[in-house]
Formats: structure tokens, sequence, C-alpha cells
């Protein structure tokens, strides 16, 4: 695509200490992040985590209370929306209705007063760009939900914005045709080279299209790392949970040497744990454990290892998920990726995991 | 009830079992009937019946013929009196579409709670008798009326000027009475209009005249037809007003109606009736036809 002339340099954004209220209701309470030249970067949170208000600030769609916003060198806090040259796709798409495929990329194009001949061959080759090309006269309504996710896209990239902006762009869209879609964005952004800013609540788009990711909680940016960093090392056990599954336990440090630490939970199991991130002894502290990272079998091999139940087994295709039953009454979930021996639901089974695998949260 | 309706209804289907085989709809088509029977009989007595009267009495009063349409066709008099309908209507319409497009559109723009607020306000007028708003026009537009005094004592006039009894104060007094109609119909297209076009529009590059004129404004214009239509066929038919504001000066159709009714001539009064009605619905019809299609203003996206 470079060799057509659409390439262009993304920008550096930068958010400093954006503040945004509704009424009494702080949206968001001092967000500061920097999205680099071409990077991808995706806020990740629950719904009401103030990902979407701080999408629009940098939009320009939405004044914030306090804070400012940087788009290169450039201080655009006070710049209205039209005048920022950033692409923005709704959740909704937000197509024209009332015009067609053509009319509705074209839009930006005229507003910019570019000549006949510019627009119909830049609505053109945008069109090729996102396979939609043959399309022109349909009206919005005329298209399928991953055809008109398509045509916002175009419209949002046709006037060669340095930053693009989504929201949640494919969300009411099914599983598959999502994941077709994440590659395919994700192949465009790179092509493009456009500063991108993601806003989703899940997890597995923010993993698979993301350079980095920042998780939002509360009106705050708890975390901003790499996919695998979030996932490894999530900062706290929001994070851990949020991100992905987790087994979870509540205790406090016991004991500690310089090899690592144990740990006793309030419902009175004990293990060890590496000690690399924890500071001083008889303190509360929340463990985790990934399902991925549990190990099932009829005999003990790892550092931590329980007696228990395997009380469920579902085929989910590449993988198992399990579910342990311990003596103590806890319930463990687990995957099992290779099933060297074949287990069925109500066995006895030893479940551990490697010390290394846990996760402390203080 | 609905649950006795569709007993009913069941029953029926069932003794028409045979005919529903061949025709699958028929089941649906009674039950459907059914629904509407109440409706249909009411104006089928009070309405159809009484209409197909006048329908009549046009071709047959004072003597069998088309006699009472071919005067209306040549005579200049009833040319005035079309002329004149015509006229106050489209003007009451276009005055009525340029002072609710601006409100309707600000109502659009504010919270709901202020929306719903305002559009009370405006529904006011509706509530109240209809004789009673024209007789304080005739007070406030009379030859001794509040204005003109107000405008003798500004210095602004010297003498009395003529309001009352003039096309002007029929039209005032229309779109007082037609006003909240063009609103509430405005306003309802307009609350429908997805707001984040408008966001759309200007993270595109859009000013805000822009935003209006490419998005919001075409997107209102059924709206704009629809109340339009019910502003303009409302008023084709108005008699009250034009009778006791125009004080005679401009003859309507309905007054024309009244008049010849009011001396027993059924025939001409039922053909002007007659052709009133196949006006509304000629425009009726038009209306439909260009702007009845869903496709353009369906919102966009597929269900």
């Amino acid at each position: 695509m470079k060799e057509q002339g659409t390439a262009r340099a993304g920008v550096e954004v930068k958010v400093v200490e954006v503040q945004h209220r509704f009424g009494d209701f702080w949206a968001l309470k001092g967000a500061s992040l920097v999205a680099q030249d071409g990077e991808f970067l995706t806020l990740l949170g629950p719904s009401g985590s103030g990902k979407t208000s701080l999408l629009r600030i940098i939009g320009g769609l939405l004044r914030p209370t306090g804070g400012r916003v940087f788009i290169g060198e450039r201080d655009v806090t006070s710049l209205p929306a039209r005048k920022r040259n950033i692409g923005f796709v709704f959740q909704n798409y937000a197509l024209f209705p009332h015009i067609t495929v053509f009319e509705n990329v074209a839009f930006p194009l005229r507003l910019r007063k570019l000549s006949r001949q510019e627009i119909v061959a830049k609505v053109k080759r945008v069109l090729e760009l996102v396979e939609l090309a043959g399309l022109e006269t349909r009206y919005p309504s005329e298209l399928s939900g991953g055809q008109q996710q398509r045509v916002a896209l175009a419209r949002a990239i046709v006037f060669e914005p340095t930053v693009l902006l989504m929201d949640e762009p494919l969300g009411s869209l099914d599983k598959r045709l999502r994941q077709q879609l994440q590659i395919e964005l994700r192949r465009l952004q790179r092509e493009l080279g456009i500063t991108t800013i993601y806003v989703t609540h899940d997890q597995e788009e923010a993993f698979s299209m993301s350079d980095r990711i920042a998780v939002m909680r509360s009106g705050e940016i708890v975390q901003i790392d790499s996919p695998a960093k979030i996932y490894r090392s999530p900062a706290d056990d929001f994070i851990a949970n949020f991100v992905g599954d987790l087994n979870r336990f509540d205790g406090s440090i016991v004991q500690r040497n310089a090899s690592g630490g144990l740990v006793r939970t309030t419902d009175g199991m004990s293990f060890r744990i590496p000690l690399h991130n924890v500071s001083g002894v008889a303190k509360a502290v929340i463990c985790g454990v990934r399902p991925e990272h549990l190990r099932i079998g009829r005999k003990s091999q790892v550092d931590n290892c329980y007696r228990g139940t395997l009380s469920i087994l579902n085929f989910q295709g590449s993988y198992y998920r399990a579910e342990i039953n311990l003596e103590t009454g806890r319930r463990l979930l687990a995957e099992i990726h290779s099933r060297t021996e074949s287990l069925k639901e109500g066995d006895e089974v030893w479940v551990g995991w490697d010390s290394q695998d846990m996760m402390v949260f203080e | 009830m609905i649950a006795h309706v569709t007993a009913v209804g069941g029953y029926l289907g069932k003794q028409t079992s045979w005919l529903k085989t061949r025709y699958p709809w028929l089941g649906n088509l009674v039950f459907a009937t059914l629904l509407l029977a109440p409706l249909l009989l009411l104006l089928g007595v009070f309405f159809f019946y009484p209409l197909a009267g006048v329908a009549v009495r046009s071709f047959s009063e004072p003597e069998a013929g088309i006699e009472n349409y071919t005067r209306l066709y040549s005579s200049a008099v009833f040319r005035d009196i079309f002329r004149a309908t015509f006229a106050i209507a489209a003007y009451t319409t276009l005055v009525c579409l340029l002072l609710a497009y601006p409100y309707a559109y600000r109502l659009s723009t504010l919270p709901n709670r202020w929306a719903s607020f305002l559009l009370l306000l405006s529904l006011v007028p509706i509530w109240t008798a209809i004789l009673a708003r024209l007789y304080a026009w005739t007070v406030i537009l009379g030859r001794r009326g509040i204005l003109n005094d107000y405008l003798i004592q500004l210095g602004l006039l010297n003498e009395p000027a003529e309001l009352l009894f003039t096309r002007t104060a029929v039209m005032i007094g229309m779109v007082h009475i037609m006003l909240p109609y063009m609103i509430v119909v405005l306003y309802s297209t307009m609350s429908t209009i997805d707001r984040t076009l408008l966001a759309a529009s200007d993270s595109l590059g859009a000013t805000g005249f822009q935003t209006f004129r490419r998005v919001f404004l075409p997107l209102s214009m059924p709206g704009v037809y629809a109340g339009c239509l019910l502003v303009f066929i409302v008023s084709l038919g108005f008699f009250v007003t034009p009778a006791i504001l125009g004080g005679g000066g401009d003859i309507t159709i309905a007054i024309y109606v009244q008049r010849e009714v009011g001396v027993l001539n059924w025939g001409p009064a039922s053909a002007m009736s007659m052709v009133l009605l196949a006006v509304t619905i000629v425009l009726f019809f038009l209306f439909n036809k260009l702007f009845g299609t869903e496709r353009l203003f369906s919102g966009g996206i597929r269900k």
C-alpha cells in the first residue's frame, strides 16, 4: 500500500493528567499516557472504567474537566474535533443513513474541498483497501454488520489522519467475523503506520491486536505494558483477574527465607511462593495462579500439591477445562493441554503448580 | 379481552380450516378484521355512510349530472375561492415550519427533562378552547384593540391600522392553532436522529453549520414533509378561524360550503367538499409515493 501513496507517518499522542466529571461522578480521575508514533495502544477495562470518555477526549468530542492532550508537539486540549485531523470509528459505526457508501466515505473529502477526480480516486483506493469495491452505490442499511464496520473504517482513514481512534468497533459482530477483522485491522494499521488508540473490554481482542495495553479501572489507568507483560505480571489482582481466569487465594506470609516464602491462606492451605516482589512477614497477600499453570496427575510432581476430585472435565477443542474440588472444599480451575493420562470426571487426582508460576499481590 | 378475541379468532380459524389450507393468510386476516371491527363499524356508520350521501348529492342536486363540478371548474368565483384557500394554507404551513423548525431543533439538543417541559409548554394552546383564542385575537387586533393602542401610543401610527378582518389576521390565528402540531411532528423526527452521527460529522472535519446542512437537515426532512402535510391539509379545511378573523374578506372552501348549506344548496356544497376531499387524498398519495419509503431513513443499521 505504501507504493500507492496512502502511507503516512503517525504521530505521538500524549495525555497528561486528564480528568473528567459528569455531575458528581468522576469518569476520569487523572489519566496519563503516551501512544508512540505508529503504535497500536489499547484501552482495556470494564464498562464504566472511563476508557470511552478518555478516547472521546483525545478525539475532541468531549472536553476534559482538567488535564491536557497533545498530538505531536501540539496542545490540542481546546481544539474542536474537526480541526484535529483524527479518524474516529464509533461503536455503532455512525454511518450516515441518508447517503450511499461512496458519499459516506467521500464526506470528509468534500469538507476538505478536494477536486472531483481526487475524491473519486481516494474513495476508490480506500474501498479497495477495506475490500468493499463495488458497493459504492449501496446505502448503509443494505450492508451487513461487517461491511458497515469496513465503511466506517474507510471513512475514518480516507482523509489520511495522523491518529486513528476506535471505540469497540467490533463489539456488535459475531465471534468469527470479529477474529477475522482483528487480523485485518492490525494488518491495515501496520501498513498505514497510523498511531491507533483502540477501546475494548475484551481482553482477547486487546491481546491479539495491541503493541501495548493500558488497563483502566474506575477512571484511572492502572497499568500500561505489552500484552505479555500484562498477562504474566499484572500489577494487581484486579488486572490479573480481568485479563484472564485466575485461581485466587487470600492469605498471609508466615515464613520467609532466601529461596522463597510460605503463605497460609484463610481457609488453611499453605504453599510456597517466589519472593521477588514481596517484603515483610505476616503481611496480608493475595496470591493467584492461572488455570493453564495447574498440573493434574495421579501423583505429586510439583512444588505445591494437593489432593482433590476431578469434578468437571469440559472438552474445549484444543484443550480441556477442568474443575477440581480440594479436600478443603476449595474449587480450582485448570486447563489441561496435553492428556497424557486418561482422566475422567470423579477421579481422585493430585493438583499442583510450580511456585514460580504463582502471582503475588500485596 | 385480547385472549377473548384470540379465542374467537381461533374458533373462526378452525371453522374455515379448509380455506386456510388453500389460503394460509386467511386466518390472520380474520383475526385482524376482528381487531379492527369496532373502529371500522364506527367509521362506517358515522363517516363513510354520510360521506357517500355527500358524494351522491354532489351529482344529484339540484338535478342529476355533473353540472356542479363543471360550474366549479369554469367559474371565476370558485377559482378565487380555491386560490384563497390554498394560499392561506400554504402560507400558514410555511410560517409554521419557519417558526417550529428552530424551536424543535433546539428542543432536540436539550436533555430529555428540559425538552419534555418545553414541548409541554408549546402544547398549551391546544388545550385552550379554539373560540377563546380567536376572540382573544379580535381583542388584540381590532381597530381599537390592544396592538393598535400600543402602536399609536408609541407614535408609530397616527390612526388605527386595519389588522382584523384581513388575510394576515386569518393567518396569525391559523399559525397559532397549527404551530404546536408542527412542533410535535418535527420534534418527534428530530429526537430519533442519532447524536453519534453529529459527533461523527464533527470528527470528520465538519463545522456546526456543515453538520446541520449535510447530516441533521436531510435526516429531519421526513418530519418536515409530514409536518407540512399535516398542517397544510388541516389548514385547507379551516372554517372557524377565517370566519371570525377574516370577517368575510376571504372566502375559503369551508366558508363557501357552510354558506351554501345554510341556504340548503346541497349540490354545490357537496361538490366543493368532494373536490377538497379529492385534493387531500391526492396529497396523501403523493406524500407516500415520494417520502413513504422507509429505506433511506431507517437509521442505517440493519437489525
